[in-house]
């Protein structure tokens, strides 16, 4: 099991196009995916609850992720958030 | 309801939010009237596993209307509003949430419909708590997934005939309904709830069709065929108007749209002066996500890339790599047309706390641009080698603020050389000799822009810099700013000298600042033999008017005869009555 904080460094935060992007990337994988922001545990692979966590620009989340693939699948979550989700 | 409003005689005036600009006045077209009682959808249900195949089948409903409306709306609209649809078919398509609503239904037994409202209740009750007004406004996107899928599974269809023209009025709108309506009969929209930001706003801003919210019930008050008019330009919303507002309105309205039609019709015209010179118009852009302005504006290219804003609005050094994605991305969208990139202007009046700049006597004298990027290198040749990385996707040009002294072209050029050194000893790839440029908004620089030539490839004028360096006046100061002018005769002999160094010694030469988007200084700086400008994007249509009126004979000899001028409002004055002999409904600007 992965457990690691990220910061959201892009542009407006966790707005609907990353967040869907989020989503995708984390879909791929066979592990589980947990998010956590102030207490509020969220599965990474639900939109709507990915937006629920209304990250703000500078926001840390949790990831706690867990399963086969975890390893590839958290960095693959990392290398989308520190390239800021490929925005203009 | 019983329409209370209509009992009473009177105007009635209401204050809302404006969303969207523009004036619309007409008849109200009530759309989608709250009929559904929800409590009555609370039936136990026997079959839940039929329940369930009603469900999945209202999703894969409303996913096909959101599809079709998106559809719709890229044809008509390009994908400006993609967005909105992609997001809200991500929610239907959202597993977890499906999962959500399916184990409610077969748990209690209650409704599908019941269901879908219980749990999308829940969940916009948790959005339109939150703070950030972003994040609280997608409430209304799950409210309209709500009423969607009730509908669907009620069976019920949504109204969207207009027969005329109508303001729609609603408790809330989305942005598949608001592209559903037949565009030619909306007036304006009036909701009842809603925010700038919400998606039908931006919809609506998008479309040009007014808007305001009312924060009130009015859309269950108000009945169909009432005449209102929408002002969203200050959000008030006047139901039963009198005559004489009336005629105020469409007075205003008429105003506000022959200048739009009149406008508009320019950005798509060859910029050319009536003579058929053509005259290149390139846009200033403060942040990287104005490039749809630039675009929308039909723009030549970025003249100006203000980069200060990557350092501000990060509140901490962008690295290179961060530099590099939005440079690129910038390069990418406008190649084979420029892209010039400022290097950091900080210092003066955009102090970066972070880089703990102490509070100077003479900021604007002091510690700034290219004098503090020479002393920082470390920050200077990060965004150096981030340009010239992204150089290899486009047409990027660099621009030296501040210069005053050929020294500092010949470090930067040295620097230039060390960065392309180490990228190339590291095998990354980069565009070598990129077009060097500088700023010229110091006297010394324009009274002496011809020592440069050697070193550079083109001058781009900072008229508002040079104005108050060469008039030694503060503009902040308000004791002072009064007697800034770039009307000032030393001012434009400057600028006249710097565009004649241009044109001699075959340099290209643009001006940047404000005045090159002011309609009495149009005409002169043609007259100076200027052909490039670069302005803000909302200018650009307006400015397009202006020089199509004008040919450049008259601009000559206008720049002649106020060459012999000496004070600034007597120039200031003919330039005025000159540019509203040749386009006298200027004023309307």
């Amino acid at each position: 099991m992965i457990k690691e904080l990220i910061k959201i460094t892009n542009k407006h935060g966790l707005h609907a196009r990353p967040a869907a992007h989020l989503v995708k990337v984390a879909s791929q994988f066979d592990s589980e995916i947990t998010i956590i922001k102030d207490g509020l545990e969220i599965n990474g692979k639900s939109i709507m609850g990915v937006m629920m966590l209304a990250a703000e620009p500078g926001s840390e989340l949790e990831f706690v992720v867990s399963g086969d693939d975890e390893k590839e699948a958290f960095q693959a979550i990392l290398d989308l958030i520190k390239k800021n989700f490929h925005e203009e | 309801m019983k329409n209370r409003l209509s009992a009473s005689g009177k105007e009635i005036i209401v204050q809302g939010t404006a969303t969207s600009p523009g004036i619309a006045a007409g008849a109200v077209f009530i759309f989608r009237p709250n009929t559904i009682n929800i409590s009555e959808l609370e039936l136990q249900i026997e079959n839940t596993d039929q329940e369930i195949i009603f469900f999945d089948n209202a999703i894969q409903q409303v996913i096909r209307q959101l599809n079709y409306s998106q559809n719709k709306s890229e044809l008509r609209y390009g994908d400006q509003f993609s967005e909105i649809f992609e997001s809200q078919i991500a929610f239907l398509n959202d597993p977890e949430l499906l999962k959500e609503i399916k184990q409610e239904i077969s748990g209690s037994g209650y409704s599908a419909a019941y269901s879908v409202s219980k749990i999308l209740s829940q969940k916009s009750d948790y959005f339109i708590n939150l703070e950030n007004t972003y994040f609280r406004e997608r409430a209304f996107d799950i409210i309209d997934l709500k009423q969607k899928l009730i509908h669907a599974l009620l069976g019920i269809d949504s109204n969207y005939q207009l027969n005329s023209p109508s303001i729609v009025v609603a408790d809330m709108l989305s942005p598949s309904d608001t592209i559903q309506f037949n565009r030619n009969f909306i007036l304006g929209f009036l909701t009842d709830r809603g925010g700038k930001t919400s998606h039908a706003a931006i919809l609506a801003r998008g479309l040009k069709i007014p808007s305001v919210v009312n924060g009130f019930n009015l859309s269950q008050v108000l009945q169909q065929g009432d005449y209102i008019i929408v002002d969203g330009f200050r959000g008030k919303i006047i139901i039963r108007p009198t005559e004489k507002t009336k005629k105020e309105y469409e007075k205003y309205q008429k105003e506000y749209d022959e200048f739009e039609l009149g406008l508009e019709k320019y950005i798509d015209m060859p910029s050319v002066t009536a003579d058929g010179k053509e005259i290149e118009f390139l846009a200033n852009i403060g942040f990287p996500h104005q490039i749809a302005e630039v675009e929308k504006n039909k723009a030549a290219g970025v003249g100006l890339f203000r980069t200060e804003s990557i350092f501000i609005e990060s509140n901490a050094e962008p690295t290179e790599e961060a530099q590099y994605e939005i440079y690129k991305q910038l390069a990418e969208k406008l190649n084979p047309r420029p892209l010039v990139i400022r290097t950091i202007d900080l210092g003066g009046d955009k102090l970066l706390e972070n880089y703990n700049l102490e509070s100077e006597l003479n900021p604007f004298l002091g510690w700034r641009a290219i004098r503090f990027c020479l002393d920082r290198q470390d920050i200077f040749a990060a965004q150096l080698r981030a340009i010239l990385r992204a150089g290899v996707y486009g047409n990027i040009k660099i621009l030296l603020p501040m210069i005053s002294a050929v020294e500092e072209i010949l470090q930067t050029k040295e620097l230039i050389k060390e960065q392309e050194q180490i990228l190339q000893r590291d095998g990354i790839p980069f565009k070598e000799n990129i077009p060097l440029g500088v700023m010229i908004e110091t006297p010394a620089a324009a009274i002496t822009a011809h020592l440069y030539v050697p070193y550079v490839n083109y001058f781009s004028i900072g008229t508002n810099d040079l104005t108050q360096y060469v008039l030694a006046i503060d503009r902040t100061n308000e004791k002072v700013s009064r007697l800034y002018n770039t009307f000032n005769p030393a001012v434009l002999e400057f600028i006249y000298r710097t565009i004649r160094t241009g044109i001699e010694n075959k340099i290209d030469v643009s001006v940047c600042g404000e005045f090159a988007a002011l309609p009495e200084a149009i005409p002169i700086l043609l007259g100076m033999g200027l052909r490039s400008f670069s302005m803000s994007s909302t200018y650009m249509a307006e400015t397009k008017k202006i020089i199509s009126s004008l040919d450049i004979k008259s601009c000559i000899k206008l720049y002649e005869e106020i060459s012999q001028f000496d004070q600034a409002d007597k120039i200031e004055k003919r330039c005025h009555d000159f540019i509203l002999k040749k386009i006298p409904d200027l004023k309307l600007f």
